[in-house]
């Protein structure tokens, strides 16, 4: 059942403007029956911010009125759109508990993505990530223990365990080795350039809500907490945005961008089990319709270039799926947690020599402990272990195991 | 019909770069480019690189025509483009086709050719990007202006393969050269864009219609469509 975008002419642009009440939508619960609703809500929020930012950085590069006009009218819409997606977040659920939620849809969408991706270069980038949000997950569900005193498992609903990963006192480098290899637009797979794009925008939205909630706190574990893994996210951001390629133009990257919110609001329109919600990603995917029929008016007017040039006639035939990964993630973990970026490599930390940057960097941020590990220690000071949620045994990495010291 | 845009799913190949990752079975290998064996003696990657690029340059050529010719607002302009966008269509047909005699991929793009296609997107972004500051008789010079741009880089790049025939191995390589080079004439695009430039300067620099205080947007188009009427 393919689905073919261009043959599609969605709503105009023109039309998809909504009304206060339709934007205001009812919240989810913050415990709802499937976690994953709560993480698609999460990745398309991500994908509206990254829809409406690209779009404002493109029209701060020209002054030609039909572009900017048209840039303007669509960017409205995204912002809506992105106002109907967010504000379906629970307003019960406190920023810890949102937070938890973030970390699980980075574990599971980086998890999912890396088990499709085409190119080992592209997959090595998300394993190596994946470990590292994994571990967030784990830092996190501890400060939740620790201020709320409440279980994480409430919200990830064992579908993603909870225990540690790449350290993430460990997983700060000097940013010379967060750039990775970029595709080539010519000979990447399509399913590559979506995956890229994805992960960018879902990363890049964690990176802005701890940049944004980490103060929100009074606890200065919590605050300290979210400046440090804020500072991952950072890196995340940088290490797969340097995935793409710099040639594409103005142009060529709005239709990119509208095509993969049809691949995405097409994905979760067929795998969501809460109905009002699915309605809402069925209007967006037609709203998505018809503005990617506006970027592609534009590229042929502007590029003299045609859509089908530059993008398949039809979407990947496997929907982006949320679902659980807990043997795949295992699997990383017990593999690669030794690695370390060097340069656009990533090694094992054996081959790093001793002088590399990373062990100065290291020492730099590290100097007087890192609130990652700090947390751990309080909750055992505390409770005489640290909190975990191992559905499927011990964590796979022998050092990781048990509620001995984390570091390896 | 020739590849207009080498993408993934025309079946475009690049080679190994340590900035670059390549998706499985789109890498061409270096050895490959090396050893073609219709370019004994020559510096084969070199060549196949090269000939990548000029393909790129026609293709940027026919999107950068198709948009002019869109987007003139004088019906002498938009059929020059129009047909130019044809001629470059042909072009790389060209290219493509003495490519493939030589040995190589012409789904191939070398780095030289991705360089090539930065400059020429370029060139066609600042034929629109800054429309909004510039009254509608300098924009069609802006767009004449890309054409002179790029009309010299296809002069400069065809001539030079013409220089280079007879430096080809003897035989079919070379044949193929010349059969290429002799199909196209690279130099009628650039004259003519010198010569209209000139004419448009000329028009422009007489014109009393852009000078008027009370010209409105309507009188200045109707100029522009009867240039050269
Ligand atoms: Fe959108
Ligand atoms: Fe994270
Ligand atoms: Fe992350
Ligand atoms: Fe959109």
């Amino acid at each position: 059942m393919a689905f073919a975008p261009f043959d599609q002419a969605g709503i105009p642009v023109e039309d998809q403007f909504r009304s206060w009440s339709e934007l205001n939508v009812d919240p989810l619960s913050s415990r709802p029956d499937d976690p994953y609703t709560l993480a698609r809500v999460i990745l398309m929020n991500g994908t509206e911010v990254e829809a409406a930012l690209f779009s404002h950085h493109f029209s701060r590069q020209t002054d030609n009125p039909e572009i900017k006009r048209s840039l303007a009218l669509s960017r409205r819409v995204e912002q809506q759109q992105q106002k109907a997606v967010n504000w379906l977040l629970p307003g019960d659920a406190s920023p810890l508990e949102t937070t938890l939620s973030y970390e699980q849809v980075a574990v599971d969408l980086t998890a999912w993505l890396a088990r499709m991706e085409p190119d080992p270069t592209i997959q090595q980038a998300l394993n190596f990530a994946l470990l590292e949000d994994f571990d967030h997950l784990y830092r996190y569900a501890n400060l939740y223990e620790l201020i709320d005193g409440r279980h994480a498992e409430e919200i990830t609903q064992h579908l993603t365990e909870i225990t540690p990963g790449r350290p993430t006192f460990i997983e700060h480098r000097h940013p010379f080795d967060e750039l990775r290899p970029h595709f080539a637009t010519q000979t990447v797979d399509p399913l590559s350039r979506l995956h890229v794009m994805t992960i960018t925008s879902a990363e890049q939205q964690t990176l802005n809500y701890y940049m944004n909630h980490g103060p929100d706190f009074m606890e200065p574990i919590a605050r300290g907490l979210y400046a440090e893994i804020a500072q991952i996210e950072e890196q995340h951001v940088s290490h797969y945005e340097s995935m793409l390629d710099p040639l594409d133009s103005w142009f060529a990257n709005l239709l990119f961008h509208e095509f993969n919110e049809v691949y995405l609001y097409w994905s979760m329109f067929q795998q969501e089990t809460d109905e009002r919600v699915k309605a809402l990603w069925e209007l967006h995917l037609n709203m998505e319709l018809g503005q990617l029929q506006e970027a592609a008016r534009l590229l042929r007017k502007y590029e003299g270039r045609e859509p089908l040039e530059l993008l398949p006639p039809e979407l990947p035939e496997i929907p982006l799926t949320f679902e659980s990964n807990k043997q795949y993630v295992r699997d990383v973990l017990a593999a690669e947690i030794d690695l370390r970026a060097d340069g656009l490599l990533i090694v094992p930390e054996s081959e790093l020599p001793s002088d590399h940057r990373w062990w100065a960097f290291q020492k730099t941020v590290n100097a007087g402990g890192s609130p990652t590990e700090e947390i751990i220690n309080l909750q055992r000071d505390k409770q005489g272990r640290d909190y975990r949620d191992e559905t499927e045994g011990p964590n796979p990495v022998p050092a990781l195991r048990g509620t001995q010291d984390a570091t390896v | 019909m020739p590849i207009t845009s080498p993408m993934f799913h025309t079946g475009a190949t690049t080679k190994p770069m340590p900035t670059i990752t390549i998706t499985p079975g789109r890498e061409m290998p270096i050895e490959t480019l090396q050893g073609a064996p219709a370019l004994k003696g020559m510096n084969a990657m070199f060549v196949l690189d090269v000939l990548s690029d000029m393909a790129a340059h026609d293709r940027c050529g026919r999107h950068l025509y198709l948009s002019l010719a869109g987007r003139s607002a004088n019906p002498m302009l938009q059929r020059k483009y129009a047909s130019y966008a044809e001629d470059a269509e042909k072009n790389i047909g060209v290219t493509e086709q003495l490519i493939t005699d030589l040995g190589g991929d012409p789904g191939y793009v070398s780095p030289s050719a991705r360089a090539a296609e930065k400059m020429d997107s370029s060139l066609l972004e600042a034929t629109f990007l800054l429309e909004g500051s510039v009254d509608i008789m300098t924009q069609e010079l802006v767009m004449l202006d890309a054409v002179l741009l790029a009309a010299s880089r296809a002069d400069a790049a065809w001539s030079g393969l013409r220089a280079l025939a007879p430096s080809f191995p003897e035989g079919p390589a070379r044949d193929a050269v010349q059969r290429a080079v002799d199909q196209v004439d690279p130099a009628e695009p650039l004259e003519w864009a010198r010569a209209t430039r000139t004419k448009l300067i000329g028009l422009q620099a007489k014109s009393t219609v852009a000078t008027a205080i009370a010209a409105t947007a309507e009188d200045l188009m109707a100029r522009v469509k009867t240039w050269f009427d």
